[in-house]
């Protein structure tokens, strides 16, 4: 069981992140799920920066692992 | 005489089926500053009224706000594309107290076309969750006064798997997004 939280703002940006319950890559491949069957003709041009905690191949920071809550 | 017109919410394209959820957003973002009518599936649509010429294409509307204290209309318009259009002239907002309650002090047409971009989105991405088996704690807006501007926020809760079969892929979006995935 994992919890993603997802803000859009006023200005147009989607920040998606990884809230809890999530291991390694499943967190991205949770997002990616969504974003992979969201409704065809469904577009947004001007909300084009996505964010999430957990995976980002510009962190320079190392990637955080989460796991499951007990 | 000025005319009405519609204009597109740039960039904000529905997918099919979507004019219901659309309603819906549009109707909850309205909340108690006016009345949202919807045109019934099949219909020539909702005849708006203004206080200019109304260009032809834009007479009839899809979804219709009237703003309480107004006497003319917003028109929300659906394209064969999906493509957003919204027309309204500079009567229907004034002194609205609940439009200014709801959106920082703001009651512009500029302020409503974000809220409602904005919102509309999040909702897509709650029903799409929804229809893949999450869970949703419900789309809400939270109002952030320090920077006279809201934000849309929901939690989806993935259930008691987190694998993820990759359904046939029925939105190319992922390949056109910026930013740091």
């Amino acid at each position: 069981m994992g919890k993603i939280k997802v803000v859009v703002t006023e200005e147009g940006e989607i920040q998606i992140e990884a809230k809890e319950g999530f291991e390694g890559k499943s967190c991205q491949e949770a997002i990616d799920f969504i974003l992979n069957n969201l409704p065809v003709g469904f577009e947004f041009a001007e909300l084009e920066t996505i964010r999430h905690g957990n995976w980002s191949m510009v962190a320079e920071n190392p990637q955080q692992v989460y796991t499951q809550k007990e | 005489m000025s005319t009405t017109q519609k204009t597109s919410i740039r960039g904000l394209k529905i997918g099919e089926d979507q004019l219901k959820l659309l309603g819906e957003t549009v109707t909850e973002l309205v909340g108690s500053a006016g009345t949202v009518t919807i045109k019934e599936e099949g219909s020539q649509g909702l005849q708006i009224r203004s206080h200019h010429n109304v260009r032809a294409d834009s007479k009839y509307a899809d979804i219709k706000i009237r703003f309480h204290g107004a006497s003319a209309d917003v028109g929300i318009y659906v394209e064969k594309d999906g493509q957003i259009g919204m027309a309204w002239d500079n009567y229907v907002v004034r002194g609205n107290q609940q439009l200014k309650d709801a959106f920082e002090g703001r009651q512009d047409r500029n302020t409503f076309e974000k809220n409602l971009n904005a919102m509309f989105v999040a909702k897509t991405f709650e029903q799409t969750a929804i229809k893949k088996g999450f869970s949703s704690s419900g789309v809400n807006r939270v109002s952030l006064k320090g920077e006279k501007m809201g934000q849309f926020e929901l939690t989806l809760d993935t259930g008691f798997s987190n694998a993820f079969s990759n359904d046939e892929q029925k939105n190319t979006l992922s390949g056109s997004l910026g930013g740091g995935l």
